[in-house]
C-alpha cells in the first residue's frame, strides 16, 4: 500500500516536471522563446503579417495602415434646396480580420470656429479582409456656415477647414479626437453631383 | 459475491475524463476584445492562449504547464476509474485519495490564475477588466496618447467552469461513499432446520 502511494506521488511529480522540463530542453539555447510567443518575436522584428493582409492590393505602398485611414474619393452628392450632401469613399481593408465601421461622426468648423456642418456614417459596414468597400458619409450644412464659405472661399481653389468632435467606431474600439484636426478641402467639382 | 463498485466514483471518473476533453475546445473563462472581437483571451487550466487578429498566441511555458494539467487530470480519473471498480482492495484508498482531488486542484489553480491574472492588469494599466459581462473600458492617457479610446469588452465563464465545479462535486460525494462502497459485504445463510 505505501508502494501504490510511493508510485502516484512519483507520476504526480512527473506529469509536471516532464512536460515542463520538455519545453525548457527545448528553448534551452534561447530562453526567452519559453514566454514569448514566436509571432510576437516576428511583430517586433517587422513582420506585420499578424495584422497585415499581404493580398490587399497596396502595390507599392509601404503603409497598409494609411491605405485604410486615408480614403480614396469616389463620388459626392450635394442637394442644395434641402442642404445636405453625401461623400461616398472607397476603403480598403488591410487587416487579416473583418472590419466593422459601426459608427464614424464629426463636426466641421471654419478655422475661426463657426459650424459648417456635421458628418455621420451612413450605416455600418463590415469589410472583408483584403477587401474594399463603397462608404457614404452624409451631413447637412447650417445656413450660417453657407454664407461663410460663399464669403470666404467662393473664389478658392481650396478651403481650410476644422475637424472638431470627431468619433470613430470599429470593432467597438472608440476613438475620440480631443483635438481639433485642420485640413484643407479641395474646391473640385470633379466626380460631385449637384441638385437643387 | 456480488462485485462491490463505486458507482459515484465510476461517474466522477467519466466526467472528470470528459471535462478534460470539454475544456481543451471550450474555455472556462473568455475574455473579448472590441465587438466583434480583435483579441480574445481563451483560459482553462488545460487550454489557456491568446487569439489575436484571429491568431492563436501560444506562449511555450504556458502549453506545458496546461499539458501537465492536462495529464494530471487524466491521471486523476482513471485512478478514480480504476478505484471504482475495485473499492475493496487494499490499495483504493490511495487510489481515490490520488484521483478525486484532481479536479478541486485545477479549479483552485483555475481561480488563482484568473485572480492574478486580473489584479496583474488592474495594478499595471489602471483598468478595471470584467470577470463577467460587458463594459467599455476607456485607456489610460500613458496607453492612448492623449487621445480617448475606449473599447467594448465582454467576458463570461463558459459551461464547462460550472461543468468542473459539479465534477469536484461530485468527486468528493465519492469520497464520501468510499465508506460504504468499500464495506465488506456480509452474507447471510439461512438455513432451515427440521
Amino acid at each position: 500500500m505505501q508502494l501504490i502511494g510511493i508510485v502516484l506521488l512519483l507520476i504526480s511529480v512527473g506529469l509536471v516536471v516532464g512536460p515542463v522540463g520538455a519545453v525548457v530542453y527545448i528553448y534551452k539555447d534561447d530562453l526567452s522563446g519559453l514566454i514569448i510567443p514566436p509571432e510576437v518575436k516576428g511583430l517586433v522584428n517587422g513582420d506585420s503579417s499578424l495584422f497585415i493582409n499581404d493580398n490587399s492590393g497596396n502595390d507599392g505602398d509601404d503603409s497598409p495602415f494609411g491605405s485604410f485611414v486615408q480614403p480614396e474619393f469616389v463620388s459626392a452628392n450635394i442637394d442644395n434646396a434641402a442642404r445636405t450632401f453625401s461623400v461616398t469613399v472607397n476603403l480598403t481593408n488591410s487587416f487579416t480580420i473583418d472590419l466593422t465601421l459601426n459608427s464614424l461622426s464629426t463636426d466641421v468648423d471654419t478655422p475661426d470656429r463657426q459650424r459648417i456642418t456635421a458628418v455621420g456614417l451612413s450605416n455600418p459596414y463590415v469589410i472583408a479582409p483584403g477587401e474594399s468597400a463603397l462608404v457614404t458619409v452624409e451631413g447637412s450644412w447650417t445656413q450660417t456656415g453657407e454664407a461663410y464659405f460663399m464669403e470666404h472661399y467662393s473664389t478658392s481653389e481650396a478651403a481650410d477647414v476644422v475637424l472638431v468632435n470627431t468619433v470613430v467606431d470599429v470593432n467597438g474600439v472608440s476613438v475620440e479626437l480631443s483635438e481639433p484636426i485642420q485640413i484643407t478641402v479641395p474646391m473640385s467639382t470633379s466626380g460631385i453631383t449637384v441638385t437643387g | 459475491m456480488p462485485r462491490q463498485i463505486n458507482y459515484v466514483a465510476l461517474v466522477a471518473g467519466v466526467l472528470t475524463l470528459v471535462l478534460i476533453a470539454a475544456s481543451v475546445f471550450v474555455p472556462w473563462w473568455q475574455f473579448n476584445v472590441g465587438n466583434p472581437a480583435l483579441a480574445s483571451v481563451n483560459f482553462s487550466p488545460v487550454n489557456f492562449n491568446l487569439a489575436l487578429f484571429n491568431t492563436i498566441l501560444t506562449v511555450p511555458i504556458i502549453w506545458a504547464l496546461n499539458l501537465a494539467c492536462l495529464l494530471t487530470l487524466l491521471a486523476g480519473g482513471i485512478s478514480l476509474l480504476v478505484y471504482s471498480v475495485l473499492p475493496t482492495k487494499s490499495y483504493a484508498k490511495s487510489l481515490l485519495g490520488f484521483g478525486y482531488k484532481k479536479p478541486l486542484y485545477a479549479v483552485i489553480l483555475f481561480m488563482v490564475e484568473l485572480i492574478v491574472l486580473y489584479l496583474s492588469v488592474t495594478l499595471l494599466t489602471g483598468v478595471n477588466l470584467p470577470l463577467i459581462g460587458s463594459a467599455s473600458l476607456q485607456l489610460p492617457d500613458i496607453l492612448s496618447g492623449g487621445i480617448t479610446v475606449k473599447v467594448a469588452v465582454s467576458a463570461f465563464f463558459n459551461w464547462t467552469f460550472y461543468f468542473a465545479i459539479a465534477v469536484v462535486v461530485l468527486c468528493f460525494a465519492a469520497r464520501v461513499y468510499h465508506r460504504k462502497a468499500a464495506k465488506p459485504v456480509t452474507s447471510i445463510s439461512v438455513s432451515s432446520t427440521n
